[in-house]
């Protein structure tokens, strides 16, 4: 039932299975069975109804719209009675209230842990605060915080049907469009900050300090900020920069190059896919999932002789419960507002800007001895 | 299967935009009868396959992230070491084709110059919502001087041809070098043990 709740969405809609599962309330004696007999099925089959009504308003309470709910009030309050359902109906529409009072959201759990005092400088305060004032391990730690909150959001019914990379579906996946938007925007920053930094002493520096950050996202498992950065400092622009990479410290290439080997896609992300398996509170790299949802839901057919293949909804759904079992362990960090402004507002340059800047600042063909 | 232990290993990216059919091509080319196999999982080594040319066991890497190309990812990262790209867009989607000019710049940038590169047309079942003809495509592949294919990843049309055309090419161009000492470290030579390992995926 867990299946069918989770993955329904992808070949019917709510309003349609509230009405089927209505018609299956009032079952007809089709099978010309004896009264007695045919009474005791209908009070089976009408308490099975109620009960699959009651777990998809306890756990999918999303999926019932204002116009649904009402058809649902309709139905506990004219059909149950009738059936002498008292209890069960008094049971349906505690439930509701339980979701509309909003309870049942405040099942977050982590905040237990204490909360470490944030790391931050002296001019937090100040106007002219820069993200570059702020210690790696607490811009981490603020980004994270971030991503978290919106990964936690993501719902079941934005990984059907791959509507993250249909046009005409984009705004079934409102949080994982989200992460992905958040996720270029900081990898873009990153490949903008080390273009636009002139001198090649300081462009060291700052890819030292990216490799710092992505090391505290690992830190704190957060693979998709640790992938972001990684693609920031892979990008053809930063990658290019032969001499910049030369100067970099042995000790922080070899951090680099674990880190790539972390998230690198040989053997579709089998490092990646073991270390997650192991993490506890941690914000996973989506992109993996939604290959994965990629591969099942064109492997596999939506129908098998007229019937919905069922098969390829467990596979989807064991997706969408690894999703979830991230969402639940929510971390226990502190807010620092402005440092979490500064992230708001990052404003990198485009891919193509920053090509071209790259080949400024070490352009092809040119000795060490040239290079700023 | 006795020329396993000489044979070589290729890695293999697949690019191109969403919907173009990338997964499908794959996962047709791993195995034919995929749609009806109810068991199909995502195994960690189903992109491994063997492909059988001249008395002679190729193996073949393919890399595929499809579902993330809105992720910025593709990246030199996943460019590096490649032997082969198969750069898909999509007959009937006049955006996806746009974008072959993008990808062939990207591969410039990013990968090895020995790279080889095949342009594919896919979707050749939906002849009737046709927008880009094979003349089209076969002018964009030579102007880069590539080879070309048309397929359909639905009906299994060419799939295998595309991928014996890439792998054509390759043989082509190391045979080309051969007298000159190759840049690359030494191709990984696949031993019959690490073959039967990488092969287990219910795919070949």
């Amino acid at each position: 039932m867990d299946t069918f709740l989770m993955t329904y969405q992808s070949f019917t809609t709510p309003t349609k299975l509230l009405h089927k599962l209505i018609e299956r309330y009032n079952v007809p004696n089709h099978l010309d069975l004896e009264e007695r007999e045919f009474e005791k099925l209908k009070k089976a089959v009408k308490l099975r109804v109620c009960t699959v009504l009651k777990v998809w308003i306890k756990r999918h309470f999303k999926d019932f719209s204002q116009r649904l709910l009402r058809e649902v009030y309709d139905f506990i309050n004219t059909s149950l009675p009738t059936d002498g359902l008292l209890q069960m109906a008094k049971m349906l529409r505690a439930e509701i209230s339980k979701h509309l009072d909003g309870k049942e959201d405040m099942t977050q759990v982590g905040m237990t842990q204490t909360e470490m005092d944030p790391k931050v400088p002296k001019n937090i305060f100040s106007p002219k605060l820069s993200i570059f004032d702020i210690d790696e391990e607490e811009l981490a730690r603020q980004q994270t915080l971030i991503e978290f909150r919106i990964y936690s959001k993501i719902q079941p019914t934005e990984l059907l049907n791959l509507a993250w990379s249909k046009p005409h579906l984009k705004h079934r996946a409102p949080n994982v469009m989200e992460l992905i938007s958040k996720f270029n925007i900081l990898s873009r920053w990153v490949t903008t900050c080390i273009v636009t930094t002139k001198k090649i002493r300081d462009r060291v520096k700052m890819f030292q300090r990216f490799i710092k950050l992505g090391e505290c996202f690992r830190a704190i498992n957060n693979f998709n900020g640790l992938m972001a950065i990684l693609s920031g400092l892979n990008d053809s622009s930063v990658y290019r920069l032969k001499f910049t990479r030369e100067e970099i410290p042995r000790r922080d290439k070899t951090t680099l190059q674990d880190l790539d080997t972390l998230m690198s896609t040989e053997s579709s992300y089998k490092v990646y896919r073991e270390t997650l398996s192991k993490s506890a509170i941690c914000v996973p790299y989506l992109g993996v999932f939604l290959t994965d949802l990629t591969f099942i839901e064109e492997g596999n057919r939506d129908y098998l002789a007229n019937l919905i293949n069922f098969s390829k909804r467990k596979l989807i759904c064991d997706v969408i419960f690894s999703v979830q079992r991230f969402q639940r362990n929510s971390y226990s960090i502190r807010p620092v507002h402005q440092i979490i402004t500064l992230f708001e507002k990052l404003d990198p340059l485009s891919t193509q800007k920053c090509y071209e800047l790259s080949l400024e600042i070490e352009p092809r063909g040119k000795e060490r001895a040239d290079i700023l | 299967m006795s020329n396993v232990s000489d044979s070589l290993l290729l890695k293999l990216i697949i690019i191109g935009r969403s919907m173009a059919g990338k997964s499908c091509i794959l996962l047709r080319f791993c195995d034919n009868k995929f749609e009806s196999n109810l068991g199909f999982t995502i195994g960690v080594d189903f992109r491994f396959v063997s492909l059988n040319k001249n008395d002679e066991t190729i193996g073949l890497q393919i890399w595929d992230t499809a579902g993330q190309e809105r992720f910025r990812t593709i990246t030199s990262s996943y460019y590096r070491d490649a032997d082969g790209v198969m750069i898909v867009y999509d007959i009937t989607d006049e955006n996806s084709f746009d974008q072959v000019d993008h990808w062939f710049d990207e591969i410039s940038k990013q990968a090895p110059p020995s790279v080889v590169k095949i342009l594919v047309g896919n979707k050749t079942d939906l002849e009737n919502k046709r927008k880009i003809s094979t003349e089209r495509g076969l002018n964009a592949a030579n102007s880069r001087s590539c080879p070309f294919i048309e397929v359909s990843a639905k009906s299994g049309e060419n799939v295998k041809k595309a991928f014996e055309m890439l792998v054509d090419a390759w043989t082509e161009k190391s045979k080309q070098h051969i007298t000159k000492p190759r840049k690359k470290k030494a191709r990984q030579k696949i031993t019959n043990e690490s073959f039967e390992k990488k092969d287990k995926g219910n795919c070949c």
